[in-house]
């Protein structure tokens, strides 16, 4: 499917000729080249299901895993980023380290806080205090950092 | 002799830019948290590049280019503490050292075997860089004779022999590098000027950017994947002794270091996977012809002590085609094309002439990284090892903050962090079903270079594709190509001409 959108939006864009190739013309390669081996290691899976049984599959993710655990991870994250610049590094650090610590089963409440607190000040004071680097300040009122 | 003494007055020109205390101490702490990061289970050395690279930015380039020459052999180092001391190989390349590592650690010689992992590293890595003062000055006046054609013609083979070594299926990792070239299509066309797959985006016009890519594939999809199959870390409980090799335990490596060091150095030339086809090449020999064979995965001080050397050599002797050629062998040297050309450096025939005290700069750093490496680990292991027994949720809040401060200061948005996350979701769903991320990576940073090359062949030559095997070294460049590809070809060939065989077989 991405090799497919790919060719679509770079098709527009003139492919042009061999001796004269426009913009689309790598992109068209790319993807095209994608479409190609997307389509063989398809068929190559489909193969594999369909002749042996789905037990043996021997690229079938763990089942016991716990998937829970990175959806949440990734959700956090994704948190992280909505708010980063609105409530501010300090704040979204915090409550971003909280949150894993949380996934990553720490049990006791008193480690978590004071972990995602020293944390986010700690990496705070290195990068923006230290180093000069200018993390995300936010923009809610009462909020400074 | 002329030749000789010109690479020493260079050298002498390199050693003053590195030996500056400033530049010392940034090689230092370049060293120390490389190793600090590249010791967390499961982060290699692109991973630390990638997650380091940000503290570089605000140094001048030659103090930069020596911090991430000390970050580079930090992150191979703390590789290979966490294979000996763990078995968890911090990459493919220090698999073949957690065999015998592993066994040497279970066996209460744990010291021992970070020990001469240490010394056979700082003994190949020197050796390393002695034999790339010679060869780089070399190819790089070769490499002056190359154009567009040659260029186009050794990405593509570089491209797939790391395809063919990166995993298990050559398809998988050949798709990996396919969506890895469409991604470095996005931005501006180098050609026309056109805006490509940007959408209106404007943090899109300079591309999607590699560092946060890279940060997302190796970092963040590694926690995801920690924290999803939490595994019993078989922490070292032992206590660490005599760090240092006794006599005898030389007497059984000394060789091995040597062969491993040229082994490594040789394969590391190589476009492709040099530190891990080296490693597995001189375990290979060693046991192939070791009296013993029978003591290796037991245990054996040579089976730590060859693929050390090597993988150092080949992780040194692997920037030879970075810095003569400017094109990267390999996804930790692509990182460091990366981070060379975030500061304003472009790698190539013309560095030496056009930069001189950056390239003998670079090529002397690394003999200060070596030295201090092998000053900073042997004293400091015990706190590696403490580090390894922290409990692995701490570890997860560090690695994650100090990657949403690297990918922020890329851009200072939340975009780039967000580009993070999305190639940390792609990176865990990849990985579960066995799609290797460093051609992905490779392809990214390769794929506008083989655009331009191509363009400008196509262009130069009126669409004549045939100049690729009429020019001689784009004819040879391919043929070794093609010889180096055509053993894996005709095994995969014959799989499938035995599989439909065998499926079209009747079944009673």
């Amino acid at each position: 499917m991405f090799g497919i959108a790919i060719v679509a939006a770079a098709v527009p864009m003139r492919i042009g000729t061999l001796s004269e190739p426009g913009p689309g013309f790598f992109p068209v390669l790319g993807g095209g080249s994608l479409i190609v081996l997307a389509g063989c290691d398809f068929w190559g899976r489909l193969w594999h299901i369909l002749r042996s049984p789905p037990a043996m599959a021997p690229s079938e993710p763990d089942v016991r895993t716990q998937a829970w655990k990175a959806v949440a991870f990734f959700g956090t994250l994704a948190a992280y980023v909505a708010v980063l610049n609105t409530i501010g590094f300090i704040a979204a650090t915090f409550l971003l380290a909280l949150s894993l610590l949380y996934i990553a089963n720490e049990t006791k409440w008193w480690v978590s806080l004071l972990c995602a607190l020293v944390s986010s000040l700690g990496a705070y004071a290195l990068f923006d205090r230290l180093l000069g680097v200018n993390l995300a300040k936010g923009t809610l009122p009462g909020l400074l950092w | 002799l002329d030749f000789g003494a010109d690479i020493v007055a260079k050298l002498a020109t390199g050693f003053a830019v590195a030996l500056t205390p400033a530049n010392i101490a940034y090689g230092f702490v370049g060293a120390l948290v490389g190793t600090a990061i590249g010791v967390l289970p499961g982060l290699g050395t692109v991973a630390t590049i990638a997650l380091l690279l940000p503290l570089t930015y605000h140094l001048d380039p030659v103090s930069a280019v020596i911090m991430l020459a000390g970050i580079f052999y930090g992150a191979q180092y703390g590789g290979s503490t966490t294979a000996i001391l763990l078995n968890i190989p911090g990459e493919a390349s220090s698999i073949t050292t957690s065999l015998d590592g592993y066994q040497m650690a279970r066996q209460g010689r744990a010291g021992a075997a970070l020990g001469i992992s240490a010394i056979g590293s700082f003994i190949g890595g020197t050796l390393g860089v002695l034999g790339l003062c010679f060869v780089a000055p070399i190819l790089s006046t070769f490499a002056l004779r190359f154009g567009p054609p040659e260029y186009f013609c050794l990405i593509l083979v570089g491209l797939l022999m790391l395809i063919y070594l990166s995993g298990e299926s050559l398809l998988r990792g050949a798709l990996m590098a396919a969506i890895g070239i469409s991604l470095g299509c996005v931005g501006i066309d180098p050609v026309s000027g056109l805006e490509r797959f940007t959408f209106g985006v404007p943090e899109l016009r300079d591309g999607i950017d590699t560092v946060a890519v890279a940060m997302g594939l190796f970092g963040i999809s590694e926690v995801a994947l920690n924290l999803s199959k939490p595994e019993a870390r078989d922490a070292l409980q032992s206590s660490l002794k005599g760090l240092l090799p006794t006599r005898d335990d030389w007497k059984l490596a000394w060789a091995p270091v040597a062969r491993g060091s040229v082994l490594g150095f040789l394969a590391g030339v190589l476009p492709g996977g040099g530190a891990t086809i080296s490693s597995f090449m001189t375990y290979g020999v060693e046991k192939w012809i070791s009296k013993t064979p029978e003591r290796f995965g037991h245990g054996a001080i040579e089976g730590v002590a060859a693929p050390e050397s090597a993988n150092n050599a080949a992780a040194t002797s692997s920037f030879i085609p970075l810095m003569t050629l400017g094109i990267p062998g390999n996804a930790a040297t692509a990182m460091i094309l990366v981070a060379l050309m975030i500061h304003g450096i472009q790698p190539g025939p013309t560095m030496m002439q056009d930069r001189p005290e950056m390239f003998w700069g670079l090529i002397t750093s690394m003999y200060v990284g070596n030295v201090l490496l092998l000053a900073l680990n042997l004293p400091l292991i015990h706190l590696w090892v403490k580090l390894l027994k922290t409990p692995y949720h701490y570890l997860v809040v560090l690695i994650v903050v100090i990657c949403v401060v690297g990918a922020y200061t890329i851009s200072f948005s939340a975009f780039a962090v967000g580009t993070m996350v999305v190639f940390g979701v792609f990176g865990y769903v990849a990985r579960q079903y066995g799609y290797p991320p460093a051609p992905l990576i490779l392809a990214m940073i390769l794929g506008p270079m083989l655009e331009k090359s191509l363009q400008q062949t196509l262009i130069a030559e009126g669409g004549n594709m045939r100049v690729l095997i009429e020019r001689p070294i784009c004819l040879a460049i391919l043929s070794l190509g093609l010889l180096i590809l055509a053993k894996p070809m005709i095994g995969i060939i014959a799989r499938i001409a035995r599989g439909q065989s065998a499926g079209r077989a009747p079944p009673r």
